[in-house]
């Protein structure tokens, strides 16, 4: 009976889209095995960004005494990031909500290590670091991964529910009582990821949470009570501690023209400027050379104008956009509701951070602290976007498998997707 | 938009087919069985994302493309270049406003990175033929902070140039690129040696300052304060660095000059010290090893803080030669540390003035009671001797503070018993920081049954209460800490707090009472005034004709004199002490002296605490110099 519903839904497909063959495929096998492998767009992409990354941060350093230290530590993130990716993507993402206690609490551990003495680190004042013997993590990254995960098996708790009640129209509803539930652990973070403080990444994966709300369908009304609690907290927490105001502060003065070249914005606009149409040349560092500070790190869009000009910007934006639409595409072939809000949540992440980068690399948004993801020195970013890119593969490779079993067995309800799936393997 | 038909063809196919899937079944919906919400939420979010990537791509071809040729010729040609300029530091003054520091002029020769290319060791060589310094040692502090610093700061080379230095870098400035001839003030000290511990002295920024907290946005060739004054209020002393801001070409040469903003000099401290106090009391310690300290009992105002052996501040201050610093630091005598606060030393029998404190107030000492000292003190089997042979006789507690009879206060040592004795100890302030605003200030020692344990594990012997009571065996004390014992004595029952910096406001006077019952004061003052003015005691050298002096010596022995050898059984000399006060009515000086290895009490310590005492009541009581109570950091 599953395969006349599905086959019955066809047609109209066909002639909606005129998109690719996989879309299209045949009726006897809906989805053609060439779902089921990783998306090589996707993975191409990824790599190619990260890999423009390194020489990039190798770029800025070239200048200075050592130039292979930054580049030999990024090479060698790099390859872990592309590792943990592609190992990710072959583990079945069901496996993590089974052990979301486990995803919470690695999480939870790396923050409460920040404030472990020796092995918390305190640089320019801010306590983000973590360090190991042979390696360091910024684990507010890894925390945000981690909230995107349980943010996705709450979601689909609730679309279940629903599903079973049956109340088929409406909006999803999720009940005050998981909300609160689900703030206990989103609040530990925010606290943790605050103290160090780090008033960017929180609010950024707060407004990522949110959005993560408003796809799923939460009602409006629920969605309202939801910003009603957060934008008087974080303004309430800009209120009090003033370097979050610090910034806005800085941010009108390189808008200034008399000091242009003096604030980071300022010289940030001058390498994207100078770099004009087709860029000054690779090694060119005016801005590498040391006068903008820090330039492989959250300016690193800047030397990318500088040596690439506008053609070397457009080519990373187009590659972004790439990875925005196959993750969404990703996210909309998705078998389930925890792979759809999964792969939304994470291409999300992905594409506003990068979107939230060039806007403060070109200055218009006054926020700091966002790294390029994959672009930006830093391993812990990389590794962090890398997991998510991976979990987006896993969605990808694992959706449509056995897609008759599954498709018989949803609508009683009575057995997880997980549980179906763990069975299949 | 390949990607974003794949997008469309990904979700729609999915809508549909849950749709007739529900249909088809039971009629639950899956996933967009509300089909308008959802889809509709996402197109919102694209319309957001769309609209962002819009503003996003219109203000890179702004920038890249329509404002190109701006941000080039800001790139290629004019750059601002902000160079701080080093404040002033503020000078130091002693309570009448005698200038104790200073600021001098100083040239450096400084390099700027930014714009030196590949002709590094060219300019180097040459610089190193004009200034006479080999290149190894200009390249090492070149590159010491060519690393931490932004490459358009100056880093200063070579400090403290001599004039000839000066004309030859001059001459080659043209062909030395990067290089620029730099003044930076130094610190001066006017007085040479005179109080140079408790002044302290100031470095150049260490790499570890440029990347410290307090010290990072320093200019470098600002002057930090490394000991002393100059350490504990340097925040106080820095004043705001000003900017130099230049418009330079891509080859760092300056193309125009845009107005500065000037640096705002560093307060200057006022201090409660007086010079010429302060002078007579370095002469009088002359070269022998030791300190004085001289305070206000009334409000803990430090007068004096000298120390011997000493050292010049203006040599160590910026540039030094390593052998002299290397010199300063190996000497035995070690001339680096300030015994006013550093120094630990047991007190001697200057201690006795807690023992008879303690004594009154646990019953263990009566004023009005004899007793007779034989000069031998027998416990366990042990002979403990007096300093005197054949001891004191027949004698109340006024004869044995004045002749500081050792055997009188074993006995009462023995019945007062360590624990209360190291309490009344505290009482005085020992054991613990006083709390003067200077930095690294040792706490001395008070032993007690708890210690013993917690550091030999071993159970107090009462063998160890005897030399305890007359201020010997494990109990270290500082000269600072002895002067506020005796401002103890002399302010009855105030324990005040020392303090250099002179404040008009009173705020730094900080006063805490001991609770020591007030009629048992009058005894000790008592037997202390015997101590100076009776022909018989121990301080006899001190008396002065024309003020009341009272006070305490001590001959302290350093090698213990704990067993059966007895005193006088030790290789070295003993330290000698004086503490004392005057006038003796109205107490407004205390004084304490401490020479190490002076041997005997009033004969060494005792005419440097006289002389001290003399000028005091010249300049203060016979009123050449009027109180000085306004003024204070402005």
């Amino acid at each position: 009976m599953t395969s006349n519903a599905v086959s019955g839904g066809h047609p109209p497909e066909k002639k909606d889209s005129s998109g690719p063959s996989e879309a299209s495929a045949g009726l006897p096998e809906p989805f053609p095995e060439k779902s089921q492998k990783t998306d090589i767009v996707l993975i191409f992409s990824v790599i190619l960004l990260i890999f423009i990354g390194v020489g990039m941060v190798m770029s800025a350093a070239i200048a200075t005494n050592q130039p292979f230290r930054l580049f030999n530590r990024q090479m060698i993130s790099a390859i872990l990031a592309v590792t943990v990716m592609l190992v990710t993507s072959m583990i079945d993402y069901h496996f993590w909500s089974r052990h979301r206690f486990f995803v919470y609490m690695s999480g939870l551990f790396l923050l409460i290590l920040l404030y472990v003495p020796h092995v918390g680190m305190v640089m320019n004042g801010a306590r983000r670091w973590i360090h190991l013997p042979g390696l360091t993590l910024q684990p507010s990254e890894i925390a945000r991964d981690a909230m995107i995960f349980l943010a996705a098996v709450l979601l689909d708790k609730a679309y279940r529910k629903k599903k079973e009640s049956g109340t088929e129209s409406g909006p999803l509803d999720l009940p005050v009582k998981s909300l609160l539930i689900f703030s206990v652990p989103l609040s530990v973070y925010c606290a943790l990821m605050l103290k160090e403080p780090d008033f960017g990444s929180t609010a950024f994966m707060v407004m990522i949470l949110g959005t993560m709300f408003f796809l799923a369908g939460l009602s409006w009304r629920r969605l309202f009570q939801i910003l009603g609690v957060t934008v008087p907290s974080a303004l309430l927490f800009v209120f009090f501690h003033r370097y979050a105001l610090e910034r806005f502060h800085n941010f009108t003065l390189a808008h200034h023209s008399a000091s242009s070249a003096t604030t980071q914005l300022g010289q940030s606009l001058v390498a994207l400027g100078a770099g004009g149409l087709a860029g000054l040349g690779l090694g060119h560092d005016w801005v590498g050379g040391g006068i903008l500070p820090e330039p492989g790190t959250d300016f690193i869009f800047a030397l990318v104008g500088e040596e690439f000009g506008l053609i070397g910007t457009f080519l990373i934006l187009f590659f972004f956009l790439l990875i925005f639409f196959r993750g969404m595409s990703i996210a909309g072939k998705a078998p389930d509701f925890l792979g759809r809000i999964l792969a939304q949540g994470f291409t999300l992440s992905i594409g506003v951070e990068a979107i939230f980068n060039m806007g403060v690399v070109t200055g218009l948004f006054p926020t700091k602290g966002i790294p390029l993801p994959f672009l930006s020195f830093g391993g812990s970013s990389l590794l962090s976007n890398a997991i998510g890119v991976g979990i987006i593969l896993s969605v990808s490779r694992f959706s449509r498998k056995e897609p008759s079993r599954m498709t018989s067995l949803f609508p009683d309800g009575a057995e997880s997707t997980a549980k179906v799936l763990a069975r299949g393997q | 938009m390949k990607s974003f038909q794949g997008l469309s063809t990904g979700r729609r196919p999915m809508v549909l087919r849950e749709e007739s899937l529900s249909s088809g079944l039971s009629g639950e919906g899956f996933l967009f069985k509300l089909p308008k919400t959802p889809q509709g939420r996402f197109k919102i979010l694209l319309v957001l994302i769309g609209l962002g990537l819009g503003v996003l791509v219109l203000r890179l071809f702004t920038v890249q493309i329509t404002e190109h040729e701006k941000y080039l010729r800001l790139a290629n040609g004019n750059i601002l270049r902000v160079v701080p300029l080093p404040p002033l530091r503020g000078p130091i003054l002693d309570r009448n406003g005698e200038i104790l520091v200073s600021n001098n002029m100083n040239f450096a020769v400084s390099l700027i990175q930014y714009g030196l290319k590949d002709n590094e060791d060219q300019i180097m060589e040459r610089l190193s033929g004009d200034l006479g310094v080999p290149v190894a040692e200009i390249e090492d502090t070149f590159d010491k902070v060519r690393d931490v610093l932004p490459p358009y700061l100056p880093i200063p080379l070579l400090t403290h140039l001599s004039i000839a230095q000066l004309a030859r870098v001059q001459m080659d400035l043209w062909q030395l690129h990067g290089v620029v001839i730099q003044a930076i003030p130094d610190r001066r000290y006017t007085k040479g040696d005179l109080a140079a511990h408790m002044l302290g002295y100031v470095g150049s920024l260490s790499v570890a300052d440029m990347k410290s907290s307090y010290a990072r946005h320093f200019p470098p060739g600002t002057g930090i304060g490394k000991t002393g004054l100059e350490k504990e209020y340097d925040s106080v002393l820095q004043g705001t660095p000003g900017e130099d801001r230049n418009l330079v070409d891509s080859q760092g040469d300056v193309i125009k000059k845009l107005p500065p903003t000037l640096p705002t000099e560093g307060h200057a401290l006022r201090l409660t010290i007086d010079w010429r106090l302060q002078k007579v009391a370095e002469d009088a310690l002359g070269d022998r090893k030791g300190a004085v300290v001289a305070l206000d009992p009334r409000n803990g105002q430090v007068l004096v803080m000298a120390s011997h052996p000493s050292y010049d501040p203006n040599m160590v201050s910026g540039t030094m030669s390593h052998q002299l610093w290397a010199s300063l630091l190996s000497d035995p005598r070690t001339p680096l540390s300030n015994r006013g606060i550093q120094g630990t030393y047991p007190p001697g029998s200057v201690f006795k003035i807690v023992t008879t404190m303690a004594g009154l107030d646990s019953g263990a000492i009566d004023p009005t009671r004899e007793f007779y000292c034989n000069g031998i003190f027998r416990l366990h089997g042990w002979d403990f001797h007096d300093w005197k042979k054949g001891g004191h006789g027949h004698i109340y507690l006024k004869q044995a503070l004045m002749q500081s009879c050792d055997i009188f206060f074993y006995r009462a040592g023995m019945s007062i018993g360590p624990d209360r004795m190291a309490a009344y100890a505290r009482t005085f302030g020992l054991g613990e920081k006083t709390g003067i605003d200077l930095p690294s200030e040792a706490p001395g020692l008070v032993p007690d049954r708890k210690w013993k344990r917690k550091r030999f594990n071993q159970p107090w012997y009462p063998g160890e209460s005897l030399p305890f009571a007359i201020g010997q065996g494990y109990l270290t004390v500082t000269p600072l800490q002895m002067a506020r014992l005796m401002a103890v004595v002399a302010n009855q029952g105030t324990l005040v707090t020392p303090h250099l910096l002179l404040d008009a406001t009173g705020a730094s006077v900080k006063k805490v009472a001991t609770g020591l019952p007030p009629d048992h004061f009058p005894p000790v003052r008592e037997g202390l005034w015997e101590v100076v003015n009776n022909p018989s005691g121990t301080g006899r050298p001190v008396k002065m004709k024309e003020m009341e002096i009272a006070g305490k010596t001590g001959t302290a022995q350093v090698i213990s004199n704990r067993g059966p050898g007895g005193p006088g059984h030790h290789k070295i000399r003993a330290h000698s002490w004086f503490v004392g006060f005057a006038p003796f009515s109205d107490p407004r000086i205390v004084v304490a002296v401490l020479v190490e290895n002076g041997g005997d009490g009033g004969d060494t310590a005792g005419p440097v605490a006289r002389d001290v005492f003399k000028l005091f009541y010249e300049d203060y009581i016979r009123g050449a110099t009027p109180e000085t109570a306004a003024g204070a950091k402005e």
